[in-house]
């Protein structure tokens, strides 16, 4: 079996999968890196601690908002929500991103021709 | 008072992400021992999977550390928008510091010495006059827009 080549996210990439994975509910960091990874089918390397940095940065901008709750397993933790400014941005990233893909898609396979 | 806020909330989220991370190591830890894994390896596996804790917080802590400055200079900025905008209480409040400190730095000072009850009429009779003549120059109560 072929081990994946770990490869850096390009930035912004983990807020919006983190803004996408909180816009089905509200989470707390553990359950949103294990959803982010559940999801991607353990395809993207991301180290968890990255997310921890990054919710901080969303919550300064206006993103995201936190609370403290309780875990499933009774634990101390900040659970995360989205805010409607969190929805703008992810609406703006999503767009932007389809965008570069497709840019990406088309350089790597030129039309036959 | 903005920035005093956000000093505060950021002492909060300053607290609270060592407890994040650990509760986060913590959680990991029990979903590797739930599918069977010893204690000490689950342990470091979750570790291993979460990275430099001490390099993430410091990370966390770092998003905030100026965030006290930006919002003072924001405040400072808005100001002195607003003092340009109506030089007419520019003029007033401008005049009531003078006079107040005026008095406060001179040492002989018979007339009306500081912390005197005739010191305290005079400042507010000059303030509600002063204030009422401002009105004049431009600083009006804000008026609801009109309808078209």
């Amino acid at each position: 079996m072929n081990q994946p080549i770990p490869r850096d996210l390009f930035p912004g990439a983990l807020e919006m999968m983190v803004l996408q994975t909180l816009r089905r509910g509200p989470r707390h960091g553990y359950a949103l890196m294990r959803d982010i990874k559940a999801t991607s089918d353990d395809l993207l390397q991301i180290e968890e601690g990255s997310l921890y940095p990054a919710l901080q940065r969303m919550l300064k901008a206006g993103w995201v908002n936190a609370e403290w709750g309780l875990s499933a397993r009774n634990r101390k933790v900040r659970v995360y929500k989205i805010t409607p400014a969190g929805r703008k941005q992810l609406e703006r990233e999503t767009s932007s991103f389809d965008q570069m893909l497709q840019g990406i898609a088309r350089v790597m396979r030129p039309a036959e021709s | 008072m903005k920035w005093m806020i956000n000093f505060d909330r950021r002492r909060g989220l300053d607290c609270g992400i060592d407890r994040e991370v650990a509760s986060h190591l913590e959680e990991g830890t029990a979903d590797l021992m739930d599918s069977g894994m010893p204690e000490q390896e689950a342990r470091e596996k979750a570790s291993r999977e979460f990275g430099n804790v001490r390099i993430y917080t410091q990370d966390s802590r770092e998003v905030w550390r100026w965030v006290w400055l930006e919002t003072l200079l924001q405040d400072l900025r808005y100001g002195a928008r607003m003092l340009r905008r109506n030089p007419g209480f520019t003029l007033v409040a401008e005049s009531c510091a003078g006079l107040d400190v005026a008095p406060a730095t001179g040492t002989r000072n018979r007339w009306a010495p500081r912390g005197s009850v005739e010191r305290m009429v005079l400042r507010q009779g000059f303030i509600l006059a002063t204030a009422g003549l401002a009105r004049p120059w431009g600083w009006r109560p804000a008026l609801p827009p009109k309808r078209p």
